[in-house]
């Protein structure tokens, strides 16, 4: 604890007040989570920007969740999907062809 | 009406001066070579979606017969790559509905029970994350993850190990970009359950990836 700078030493207290007082970090994830989904009410907004302040593991959720989610839209960039394993099986081949062939005719 | 009258023309105008350096020629299609040239892809497009080998093979032949009779519906303007992906897109939506039917609505995909020793605290701090299970400073850098490809296999398989019908809204959500309720009334979804099978999708993957990429050693 002795690596505190000044500003973390006076702001401390503050931080474990809110911590103590308001919603617990299990409760304010479900804020974040949504967040990322939907316009948060104002006293969602309040509850959450306060926890940030004072909680350093939940500021990393809210980003990494954020990055997840980009990653995920990157994913969906069609270019990318042959970057996935997988191909179809020869039967697979083989009767699918074999449906066109008979759709066709 | 004679205004409306003259929009139509106009727009048929527009429509037969479109198709004139494009006139109505064969764009080489070749609906045998479909499987050949586009099948591993759209496979794999459906897998990542869909996590299940039978299912997506059955929904690329199902776009491959849609394909074939909507022949007539491809101008020609898109790669034939694009417009087949666009005709898997909706097979693909299909098939989650049908296999949502299929498995009940278990009150268990709503269950966050298992986060539930993420938060536990000997201090009184009750209900804030555990000292050695909080989310961690990564070590990795995430713009350096999306170049890899091994990354994006990290990231499919923690999506499969989600809950099935956890995974299906979390990827209509992010990948089909479907709006709540559009998800909700295709599932047959409250939207409260919608929230929570959201918020577990996120709470699973992103601890997923932190253990199996983030914490890993290069």
């Amino acid at each position: 604890m002795s690596e505190l700078t000044i500003t973390q030493k006076i702001l401390r207290p503050f931080r474990r007040t809110i911590l103590r007082t308001f919603p617990s970090c299990k409760e304010i994830v479900h804020i974040i989570s949504a967040s990322l989904d939907r316009d948060l009410t104002f006293r969602e907004k309040c509850l959450m920007k306060m926890h940030l302040f004072a909680c350093k593991p939940c500021v990393r959720y809210l980003n990494q969740s954020e990055f997840v989610s980009d990653a995920i839209k990157i994913m969906d960039d069609t270019e990318k999907t042959n970057l996935f394993a997988g191909s179809l099986s020869d039967a697979a081949r083989l009767r699918i062809k074999a449906a066109l062939a008979t759709a066709a005719s | 009406m004679i205004r409306q009258q003259t929009a139509r023309l106009a727009a048929g105008e527009k429509d037969r001066m479109d198709e004139t350096p494009l006139p109505k020629v064969e764009w080489n299609i070749d609906p045998a070579a479909w499987v050949d040239d586009h099948g591993d892809y759209l496979f794999r497009y459906a897998l990542v979606r869909l996590r299940d080998d039978v299912r997506a093979e059955d929904v690329v032949q199902e776009t491959l017969l849609a394909a074939l009779q909507h022949l007539s519906s491809y101008s020609g303007r898109a790669t034939e790559r694009t417009w087949l992906t666009g005709i898997l897109k909706h097979k693909i939506v299909d098939q989650i509905r049908k296999s949502c039917k299929e498995v009940p609505f278990e009150p268990s995909d709503t269950d966050l029970s298992e986060f539930d020793p993420l938060f536990e605290r000997p201090d009184e701090f009750k209900g804030h994350w555990s000292d050695t299970l909080s989310p961690r400073i990564w070590h990795r850098s995430p713009e350096d993850a999306v170049q890899q490809d091994e990354f994006f296999g990290v990231l499919q398989r923690c999506m499969g190990k989600l809950p099935e019908r956890v995974a299906h809204v979390f990827t209509l959500r992010e990948m089909n970009e479907l709006d709540t309720e559009e998800i909700c009334s295709l599932l047959e979804l409250s939207t409260s359950n919608f929230w929570v099978m959201m918020h577990r999708a996120r709470m699973s993957l992103r601890r997923c990836i932190e253990i199996n990429w983030f914490m890993k050693a290069k």
